[in-house]
């Protein structure tokens, strides 16, 4: 590690976080129903969208009707989406002719952008048309969109008492998509526009290189999507090579913004939350949960990183940091971006369940895979949109029930009684996410077309098997490589656990809403333990990696654990 | 004063034994069921039991040795869960046989309600609306409530005290109990429960556990713990397909220890137990609850009601102070005073007697010949007496009546006097002017009284954070320096019956949780709206059957009591469950290295115990989760240790010792169990 090295990282951190703060205030006078500066120019706008769906801006619904709303419109963009890749050949912008892919890969695509994952299994340049490439655009919005407004139901099935309606689905996703995502993306596309990202219709264009040769450059409208994709943590890129493509991310300080990006709006909803429930210290702990464990794994992945292979060491690779050597492990990384940003890039990536990649997961040192991996099992570290803080109350509300015992009353969360209903829920949605992941993961690892999906033998074709199943199921998207998805077997297998990995724990946590919000509040006093400070920090921390370790420990250990020690004898895969 | 202990200690001969044969009766699946976790646990020892079976007739003796003990310790495993539970009936079945042996068959005498006749019957035939008469040395054949009389009634087999009571017709003292005893007069008694659903019986059907139902903690729990355990088959089950992938195997035997080591077995061994022994604890206190969700309840409780008289303060004014006026010698207005409440046989008239002891005055006879007494009445609001040979005419009352009384006789009472009154007023205290004739002599500070010890109950109760409010019909001066000298949150004076109700629903609208005491009909609604309502045993019938919960001793302070063993229920769960899921940690540590050694060597390092081998590190886990359920069934029973205290400083306090102590423990047992078995070669 170097001292520019750590000081780049803690420049993008504070940058995010004071950036998120003011972003946070305005998130919360949408979803308060305050005014906010944007008023003049988004108000009659929306008002026509509302006139045009006939939606009653003040008509709220209960969580049912209000789950309903949003999964029904989830699967109406599905099958659009599916439908526009199927007959790209048949729709505008498409230059170069391309046909739909195959069913299943289509299948897996539309599925895996609708939830806000974006694995792909397809290399973007060379098989989509723009308009393919605009409505998976189109979904990085509603994706992102979704996922916040099921939390803002949430956060409103814990403020309100005896009340029914949590809200109306139609007016939040609205909004949300028209005072948070618009504004913001046109900025980024702008900016990255400026930096260097292309943006036009032109699929191809075919430009003489320096040897003399004829080259063709795929393009499209790339800044725009950048923007969106780490915006709306998708993380779906234009090209094949996400972020470690130069028309992506041309330069070290893209690199920076991207993960700006793509962290700026979920560190922004703890703060959000707190402002809208009314007890920022709260949040601020949560806040500082998700902080200590995303510094941990940044630093963890630097120090195996900058540390380097020391196998290759032995065989006579210097992997010193020097004037003129970055040291370390520099395979699979960018040479202009280097070990510190794309360490930074790759905990950031996984933590915000982004999946937009700057270097090859692959090449990763066995603990950096393993902290990599344990992200996106906790899926909590800020997390997505909405569903990041979502999981970490999930994971609360198993804890606060746990340590409300021991303070000798039924346990309570923010003046609301943690009750079997509440229990049945979290605990479901906690089994759903490892279930999802371990089952599937355990069946590939039995069917030949299963093992045949990792290149590597040993623990690390394990790890890539395993990488697949856990970011599909986080939501995450990014792929470790290393790994052919693009089959029947794992087309459908991995369309599927984006599904359920998707909307299964979502499901439970909107009905947790909807049970919380009709209780009464129970004042706090004394005998409460307080939903802030210290010792709810430790609660939350332990259950958050007691539970963790032990739903994913065995898999861990035989894949990045067991290569890190056979590493360290001298064994490769 | 002795108080009947129906507490018995779960740890002798006549509660162990049958507590070892029940052990056996309950690995029946069809009871175990109820308890998933530990059904888990006895299905996997089946299944090991199969294959050491297995591997017997098929001559196979490669691992029998290592089969047979992790067979062996599964079943005790399962064993010890059945003890634990076993163990806590048993010792609720031994308190119930005591409070049994006070309900032997009794005779009856009913009477015929058409004829009038008297017949003689046996207690067991009655019916609820039967009349029955009862009188001295009679033992009352069922609960029932006083139609017609007035008798003393012993009722020491229930609540332990040996003084007599009075029960009469009408008004709040009409319940008698079955079981007791009438010592004096005559009375007819309606029945007003049939046999076997008085309160006895209910009492031990309660502490017998067989009325026992699930309460809403307890469920939320048990969720809890299937979903773990459903979350642990899952993960152990996949690392089949796991070892597979690299071209091994795990043998079913380390799949299904590996299993149950993670599974909360733990807590689910010791839930019912914690459960039952929560019930009997209760008991220890001569309460008994009507569901268990109520003494849940006991434990959140935000508000307590508390009535000023009786509960907080003992409710009789005694005399405290003498102010004498100016130019008496206090000593001569103690004298007149004591001389004035000679024939007074009120509390508060006694409670003048013994205050003036303490001027010198010992107790004197007084010729009564030449005495008059004269008794207080509504009209004139004094008494006294007349001594006829010094002529003195001794007056003791209300201040303005004895002032009216001394000018009639030509005296004038001094502005000090008033003063001195009013003061006492002010301070919540009752003045008694005391004169001879014309004579004004001073003035009697009567005071109510606050219970040795009270305040600091309601200081303790302030830390846990539960309010109290005490209750009086006093006027507001009164209420405040009571509620000043107590140190309760607040005070409600010039209370009215329905005042208590008005207070629950206002609370109750705040989301808060209230408990309350009461004995009266009138207490009745009260005790129903309240979310635990204890009724004296004293009380009415309409007061016990709102309630839900019963005070043998009718002791209003017991609700503190009752407060802290609900917390200390929900804490022991809570803390044991902390404990089990933490001792996962290290379990891990021991079982996947040993498990995966064959197919990948390199996680020996992830050893860090150092254990010997794989299989003594399989064992040892599992000997472990074995012996860790007996260790802690003690606890179970006792309940963790509760001191009244914050929120934060109670939960810090058990997330270090069970949260923290749990992730520690079992390296350190593990680790001690593995040398054990090493050194004496067991592997």
């Amino acid at each position: 590690m170097t001292a520019t090295g750590v000081l780049q990282i803690i420049i993008v951190l504070s940058a995010i976080i004071l950036a998120a703060v003011p972003l946070s205030k305005y998130m919360a006078h949408i979803f308060n129903g305050e005014t906010t500066f944007l008023d003049k120019i988004i108000n009659p706008v929306e008002n026509l969208t509302f006139k045009f769906l006939k939606v009653d801006e003040k008509e709220e619904t209960g969580w049912i009707n209000y789950l309903k709303a949003g999964l029904i419109i989830n699967f109406f963009m599905l099958a659009i989406v599916f439908l526009a890749l199927r007959f790209q050949n048949y729709l505008p912008f498409n230059q170069m002719h391309y046909k739909g892919i195959s069913w299943p890969l289509d299948f897996n695509t539309a599925i895996s952008f609708i939830t806000n994952t974006n694995w792909q299994n397809y290399a973007g340049e060379e098989a989509l048309s723009n308009f393919s490439q605009m409505s998976l655009v189109f979904l990085q919005f509603t994706s992102a969109a979704t996922g916040l407004v099921f939390l803002i139901a949430f956060i409103r099935g814990l403020k309100r008492t005896q009340a029914k309606n949590v809200g109306n689905f139609y007016i939040d996703f609205t909004k949300t998509v028209y005072r948070i995502f618009i504004p913001l993306a046109v900025i980024f596309a702008i900016v990255m526009l400026f930096l260097g990202s292309p943006q036009t219709f032109t699929m191809q264009k075919g430009v003489v290189n320096m040897t003399g040769a004829k080259q063709y450059l795929s393009m499209g409208p790339v800044a725009s999507m950048v923007s969106i994709e780490n915006l709306g943590t998708n993380g779906g890129g234009f090209y094949n090579a996400n972020a470690a493509q130069p028309y992506e991310n041309p330069s070290p300080f893209t690199n920076a913004l991207i993960i700006f990006m793509m962290s700026v709006i979920p560190v922004a909803i703890f703060f959000m939350y707190g402002i809208m429930i009314g007890n920022k210290k709260h949040a601020l702990t949560l806040f500082f949960v998700a902080l200590t464990l995303l510094t941990v794994c940044i630093f963890v992945v630097y120090h195996q990183e900058a540390a380097g292979n020391p196998f290759i060491a032995k065989l006579g690779a210097d992997i010193k940091v020097s004037k003129y050597n970055p040291g370390g492990n520099m395979i699979g990384k960018e040479e202009h971006i280097g070990i510190a940003q794309s360490s930074l890039f790759a905990s950031a990536t996984t933590a915000f369940t982004t999946g937009n990649v700057d270097s090859a997961h692959d090449s990763y040192m066995p603990l950096s895979v393993m902290v990599l991996l344990g992200e996106m099992m906790l899926n909590l570290i800020f997390g997505g949109k909405g569903v990041g803080l979502l999981n970490m109350l999930t994971m609360v509300i198993i804890g606060v029930f746990i340590a409300g015992l021991m303070v000798g009353r039924t346990p309570e969360f923010l003046g609301k009684k943690i009750e079997a209903k509440e229990v049945k829920l979290a605990t479901l949605a906690m089994f759903a996410h490892a279930f999802i992941i371990i089952v599937p993961f355990a069946v590939a690892l039995s069917i030949p077309a299963g093992i045949a999906g990792a290149f590597n033998p040993g623990p690390h074709g394990f790890s890539e098997i395993l990488y697949a199943f856990t970011s599909t199921v986080a939501n995450n998207g990014s792929a470790m490589a290393g790994f052919s998805g693009n089959t029947l077997f794992y087309n459908i297998i991995l369309g599927l656990t984006l599904f359920f990995g998707r909307y299964v724990p979502i499901i439970c946590q909107v009905a947790i809403a909807g049970s919380l919000i009709k209780k009464k509040s129970v004042p706090e006093s004394l005998g409460t333990f307080p939903a802030h400070g210290l010792l709810f920090y430790s609660v939350v921390m332990g259950t958050i990696i007691l539970i963790g370790a032990l739903t994913f420990f065995p898999a861990l250990a035989l894949g990045p654990i067991a290569e890190h020690f056979a590493l360290m004898e001298g064994h490769l895969f | 004063m002795s108080k009947q202990d129906y507490y018995v200690s779960a740890f002798n001969k006549e509660i162990l034994v049958p507590a070892i044969w029940e052990s056996f009766r309950k690995l029946n699946p069809k009871v175990m069921i109820k308890n998933p976790v530990m059904f888990v646990v006895e299905i996997g020892s089946v299944i090991t039991a199969a294959i050491f079976l297995k591997d017997v007739f098929y001559h196979d003796f490669k691992d029998i040795a290592f089969i047979f003990q992790i067979t062996l310790w599964l079943w005790f495993t399962v064993l010890f869960a059945n003890f634990a539970e076993s163990i806590s009936e048993g010792r609720g079945k031994a308190q119930a046989e005591s409070l049994r042996k006070s309900k032997t068959e009794v005779i009856a005498r009913l009477i015929h309600q058409a004829s009038g006749k008297e017949e003689k019957i046996k207690a067991s035939l009655l019916r609820k609306g039967d009349i029955v008469v009862a009188e001295a040395g009679d033992i009352i054949p069922a609960d029932g409530e006083i139609i017609k009389g007035i008798a003393s009634v012993d009722e020491s087999v229930i609540t332990g005290e040996s003084a007599p009571v009075i029960r009469e017709s009408g008004g709040d003292r009409s319940a008698v109990t079955g079981g007791t005893k009438v010592l004096s007069d005559k009375i007819l008694i309606k029945m007003t429960s049939n046999q076997g659903e008085g309160f006895i019986d209910k009492m031990i059907s309660l502490v017998e556990g067989a009325s026992r139902q699930k309460t809403p903690n307890e469920i939320a729990l048990n969720i809890l713990l299937v979903m773990f355990t459903a979350l642990f088959l899952v993960v152990v089950a996949a690392t089949w397909p796991m070892a597979h992938y690299f071209n091994g195997n795990i043998s079913p035997v380390i799949l299904v220890a590996l299993i149950v080591c993670l599974i909360p077995t733990t807590i689910g061994a010791l839930l019912s137990a914690i459960g039952i022994s929560g019930m009997d604890r209760l008991v220890k206190h001569n309460v008994i609850a009507m569901s268990g969700a109520s003494v849940e309840a006991a434990g959140d409780v935000n508000t307590l009601l508390l009535d000023k008289t009786g509960t907080i303060t003992f409710g009789n004014r005694m005399a405290v102070d003498f102010i004498p006026a100016k130019g008496i010698n206090i000593n001569e207005l103690a004298d007149y005073s004591q001389l004035s409440s000679l024939s007074d046989e009120t509390p508060e008239g006694r409670s003048i007697v013994t205050l003036a002891k303490k001027y010198g005055l010992r107790g004197r006879h007084i010729d009564e010949k030449n005495v008059n007494f004269i008794p207080f009445s509504a009209l004139t609001r004094m008494s006294g007496v007349d001594i006829l040979d010094k002529k003195e005419n001794i007056r003791k009352g209300a201040v303005d009546s004895v002032i009216r009384f001394i000018e009639q006789n030509g005296g004038v009472a001094e502005k000090s006097i008033t003063l001195a009154a009013n003061n006492i007023s002010k301070q919540g205290g009752t003045p008694l002017a005391v004169a001879v004739n014309d004579k004004m002599l001073g003035i009697i500070h009567l005071k109510d009284v606050v219970k040795g010890g009270i305040k600091e109950r309601i200081d303790s109760l302030r830390k846990i954070g539960i309010k109290t409010i005490m209750i009086t019909g006093d006027n507001a001066l009164t209420a405040k320096a009571i509620a000043d000298e107590a140190g309760v949150d607040e005070f409600v004076s010039e209370a009215t019956p329905e005042t208590k109700m008005d207070i629950i629903k206002k609370e109750q609208a705040l989301g808060k949780l209230i408990a309350m005491t009461g004995d009266g009909t009138n207490d009745a609604p009260a005790l129903a709206q309240a979310d635990v309502g204890v009724a004296m045993n004293t009380g009415t019938m309409a007061a016990k059957e709102a309630g839900n919960m019963i005070d043998l001793d009718s002791n209003p302070t017991k609700l503190i009591e009752i407060v802290e063993t609900g917390k200390q229920l929900l804490i022991t769960r809570g803390s044991l469950t902390t404990f089990s899921i933490a001792n996962d940690l290290a379990k891990y540590f021991a079982i996947i290295p040993a498990m995966f050694a064959p197919i990948m060597p390199w996680l020996a390092p992830l050893n860090i115990m150092g254990l010997s081998s794989p299989q003594s590190a399989i064992l040892s886990a599992v000997i472990f989760n074995a012996v860790i359920i007996i260790i802690l069934i003690p606890l179970a029973l006792k309940g963790v240790k509760y001191r009244p205290a914050g929120a934060s400083a109670i939960l810090r306090r058990n997330l270090l010792i069970y949260g923290l102590g749990g992730v520690i423990a079992p390296f350190i047992g593990i680790k001690i169990i593995d040398i054990i078995i090493t050194y004496l070669h067991l592997i």
